[in-house]
């Protein structure tokens, strides 16, 4: 009211104006001024009204980066696989038991499965509800093009050489013939290979539309716009996508996994700043975020919208002690590194290392001190009496002089003839926990006699360095993948298995490994996995830190949030919203 | 009019060549940085021949002088690639992004320029004293202040504290499903801290510019003298002091502006803008070859078109510059 009776008097004045004497004209312009500076101040008022987001029925996740596809051949970040999970679903799904810290399947495209007696194939039946959201039924031959599609090296999928327990042709591609067998439309026959010790997770992949798909050049899949356009299997259809700003999705009433309170609507919001996501999640702008700091937890701990969760973590940080020479290995020969090969020097170093120090000083307490790479929420196979090494200078140098490292020449390093023990500990520059990490590191190590030097890198740059192994000690983590896979990361062949990251070598272990991917009864597994662990625990190639913890933030009218260590946001059409 | 034609073709092709040396030597220099643009499709698990097909679908193994020649090639029909982030060709990628950050600079631009030159004149219009003091000294503040400690304040002030405003975005989800007027609304609400801590500083410097000028000719022999033989002050700033200091102004002005065509990284970060400064940051940290060359050339066009605009401009108020040029 009061904007309109302003602008009145403003259009009135300027027109009764005309004709009048000067000193008039300039008290008036006075007047008006004032009268347009109130106009300004109420405009702005109104308009800083209209800020608030407080009655949203949606539920908002804030995501660091926006997706670039939704196909499940393609997606890289974590964001871009959950998004796809929603749109893609799998013949299987999994809940993750936490008691036992096993996966356990359930029927989720398929509606049931069934082994033969040597568990060499498997016969799905095809859950006749499931339909792909344009009302196609998902068939048989959707099934049978996904596998052609994800194992051809034409397409380049990231599935692409993960079929070893599959009948291969010569370019890795599956065999389509002898894999599969189309019984009918609804039912489907999956062939392994001999005594390969196939599971479920041989058969778990995302399934693609075939009429969508089967019309696109495979080697331009990568490139194709319908990756953007997803036509899904999954309880949530792409409703709008503003780039760079917002994915938005809305609940697939037809889908068979929709429920009638579930979300109706999620949406994704890319905000690329840390900072920025806390603000917003203080100001109700999103109501989820995860990958939270410590730090921040106080703060939001006070907000009484907010609730805070933990999810015990599988990612680990590990300090790289290369067991082979940098510069040897440049020009292709594998020699011993000249401090890290003697695994009593890396334990040495473990010993030194205060790491309780880190996860309650730098961690907050969101985390637990790491000494094997199975992470202990994985139950049924980690081996919880292998406890990390107490932080102990006096062991550690002890361990050291076992090894020949002394102070000979008082100069408060040790040497070994007549070599000093210095280093150079490298590391992302933008990573800033682990920035403070190497300081303590540091720290500890002068403390024993060893001296470090910090080698800061940008990230991408750190990792080509990393996988070409040209450090001699380095800063990383890894995340552990659930089923667990060890080989890649501690199997001897060093050309094969880039992320042996610490070039560890050791036929035992190799055979443990190898072990690992064949058929065994569960008590023979945890045997072959406990005595994994027993020498890992005994070489330590490589010096675990900790197991971080993940922390997620989200507003209380989130009822029933389930989080799992397979992501979490993998169950959202399960979550309900509070009335 | 010949003449100014004259001028630009000439200007137009010596900026062609810079655009040109630009862009091979940014070609050149990605390669020869290290890191790998492979390196994210690569999972661990892949062996090494596998990761080597990878490798190849980059073309990253062909000798830097065939990649150069491919990307010469392309470059000339007007093709700058697929982007290796985004999937899809790097015009577009760069179309999707251009229009924001050319209307919010073009906006910021005009609020400097109007905001600036007139707190300026109002300055100097001051008798000396101790108002006059303040002004100097709050632009000089501003001035000294980093952009993101300006754009934090900010966020903290209007948006945490009192809740006035929105802390980032271009504008909240439910935005399609408002009218016209509500979508017009919901931007300028979302606009303002993004445009007030993208022109604060710029506002600053073209005061600081205008105002120094405008006293330094003040002290001049020649206006001493106007003022001495009578000559009204509205007519001697009109006629030879404005006049005198606006090729000065140009040239700010065209560095101004083409430094916010670039992209105002900071401001667009902090409050989460889809800009052009987003994709910039991006395509370097995956080592996005493509699309770096392309965020490149586009901010080296608008420097340079903006360098050209400014130099006619120039040239057609201030006559003697076009004799310079031609001399």
């Amino acid at each position: 009211m009061k904007f309109f009776e302003i602008f009145t008097i403003i259009i009135s004045e300027k027109a009764t104006l005309i004709n009048k004497p000067p000193h008039l004209i300039k008290k008036r312009h006075f007047e008006m001024k004032t009268s347009f500076k109130t106009l300004f101040f109420l405009l702005l008022t109104v308009l800083c009204g209209c800020g608030n987001n407080t009655d949203r029925e949606n539920f908002i996740i804030g995501i660091a980066s926006d997706v670039q596809t939704f196909n499940p051949a393609f997606t890289v970040t974590m964001t871009e696989g959950n998004i796809s999970e929603l749109f893609y679903l799998g013949l299987v799904g999994y809940n993750w038991n936490e008691s036992t810290g096993i996966l356990e399947p359930y029927p989720l495209i398929a509606e049931k499965w069934e082994w033969n007696k040597d568990s060499s194939s498997v016969l799905v039946a095809i859950n006749k509800k499931a339909k792909w959201s344009d009302g196609a039924d998902i068939t048989s031959d959707d099934v049978l093009f996904s596998f052609d599609v994800y194992s051809d090296p034409e397409v380049q999928s990231k599935f692409y050489g993960t079929f070893e327990n599959f009948e291969l042709l010569a370019n890795q591609a599956i065999d389509l013939k002898k894999g599969f067998q189309i019984i009918s439309a609804k039912e489907i026959r999956i062939n392994f290979k001999k005594n390969a010790p196939a599971s479920t997770f041989n058969f778990d992949l995302p399934l693609l539309p075939k009429h969508i798909f089967g019309k696109v050049n495979r080697k331009e899949m990568v490139n194709s716009d319908l990756n953007l356009k997803p036509v899904g299997s999954g309880p949530y259809l792409l409703e709008e996508w503003k780039k760079n700003q917002f994915i938005r999705l809305k609940l697939n009433r037809e889908s068979f996994l929709a429920e009638n309170n579930s979300i109706g609507e999620i949406v994704f919001k890319v905000i690329p700043d840390y900072n920025s996501e806390i603000v917003q999640l203080k100001k109700n702008e999103i109501d989820f975020a995860e990958e939270l700091k410590f730090e921040q937890i106080a703060e939001l701990k006070n907000n009484k919208d907010l609730v805070i969760a933990t999810i015990k973590g599988r990612d680990y940080d590990y300090l790289g002690l290369n067991n082979i020479s940098p510069e040897r290995f440049e020009k292709g020969v594998i020699e011993d590194n000249r401090f890290f090969a003697d695994s009593l020097v890396r334990k040495a170093i473990a010993y030194a290392v205060d790491r309780e120090m880190i996860v309650g000083e730098y961690l907050g307490g969101y985390g637990k001190t790491a000494v094997i790479p199975i992470a202990p929420i994985f139950k049924s196979v980690s081996d919880s009496s292998l406890k990390a090494f107490p932080y102990s200078p006096k062991i550690a140098k002890e361990i050291l002089s076992r090894a020949g490292w002394r102070d000979t020449d008082n100069d408060g390093l040790l040497d070994k003839n007549g070599k000093k023990f210095t280093f150079s500990l490298a590391l992302q520059g933008s990573n800033k926990l682990r920035n403070e990490i190497a300081s303590i590191i540091k720290d500890n190590l002068k403390q024993i006699g060893i001296e470090v030097k910090i080698e800061t890198y940008e990230s991408s740059v750190f990792v080509e360095k990393m996988f070409a192994r040209k450090f001699d000690a380095f800063l990383s983590g890894w995340s552990v993948p659930i089923p667990v896979d060890l080989k890649p990361y501690w199997n001897s062949d060093l050309l094969n298995n880039p992320a042996n990251t610490t070039g560890y070598r050791n036929k035992k272990v190799d055979i443990l490994l190898e072990k690992m991917k064949s058929k065994l009864s569960s008590g023979e597994m945890k045997n072959v996995y406990s005595e994994f662990q027993r020498y890992f625990y005994n070489e330590m190639p490589a010096v675990l830190l900790f197991w971080s913890d993940k922390i997620v933030s989200y507003n209380k009218k989130l009822s029933n949030p389930d989080f799992s260590p397979l992501g979490t946001i993998h169950y959202c059409w399960k979550w309900r919203l509070a009335r | 009019m010949k003449k100014i034609v004259c001028l630009f073709i000439r200007k137009f092709f010596s900026y062609l060549l810079t655009l040109f040396l630009l862009v091979s030597a940014i070609f050149i220099l990605l390669r020869l940085t290290p890191g790998d643009p492979a390196a994210k499709y690569i999972s661990p698990e892949l062996n090494s021949e596998l990761a080597g097909k990878v490798r190849d679908s980059f073309h990253l193994n062909d000798s830097v002088i065939t990649q150069y020649a491919a990307f010469l090639k392309n470059i000339i029909t007007g093709n700058l690639g697929v982007s290796y982030e985004y999937h899809r060709p790097v015009i577009n990628v760069i179309s999707d992004f251009l229009p924001f950050t050319v209307i919010f600079a073009l906006i910021s631009f005009t609020l400097q320029f109007i905001l600036g030159i007139n707190w300026a004149l109002f300055t100097v219009k001051m008798k000396k004293g101790v108002f006059k003091k303040l002004n100097d000294v709050a632009a000089l503040a501003v001035y000294s202040l980093p952009v993101f400690l300006i754009g934090i304040f900010l966020i903290y002030i209007f948006s945490l504290t009192f809740d006035l405003l929105p802390s980032g975005d271009l504008y909240s989800t439910g935005f399609d499903s408002k009218n016209l007027g509500g979508k017009i609304i919901e931007i300028c609400i979302h606009s303002i801290l993004p445009l007030v801590t993208l022109s604060l500083p710029g506002i600053v410097i073209f005061y600081r510019y205008t105002k120094e000028n405008i006293e330094g000719l003040r002290q001049k022999n020649f206006i001493c003298y106007l003022i001495s033989n009578g000559v009204p002050e509205k007519e001697i700033f009109n006629k030879h002091i404005l006049p005198n200091i606006l090729p000065q102004l140009i040239s700010v002005s065209t560095v101004e502006l083409s430094l916010l065509l670039s992209g105002a990284l900071i401001t667009e970060r902090l409050f989460n803008l889809p800009g052009m400064a987003r994709i910039t940051v991006l395509a370097i940290e995956q080592r996005d070859y493509p699309l770096i060359v392309g965020t490149t050339l586009v901010a080296g066009v608008f420097v340079l078109v903006c360098s050209l605009a400014g130099e006619i401009i120039r040239g057609l108020i201030d006559k003697r510059l076009m004799r310079e040029v031609f001399s």
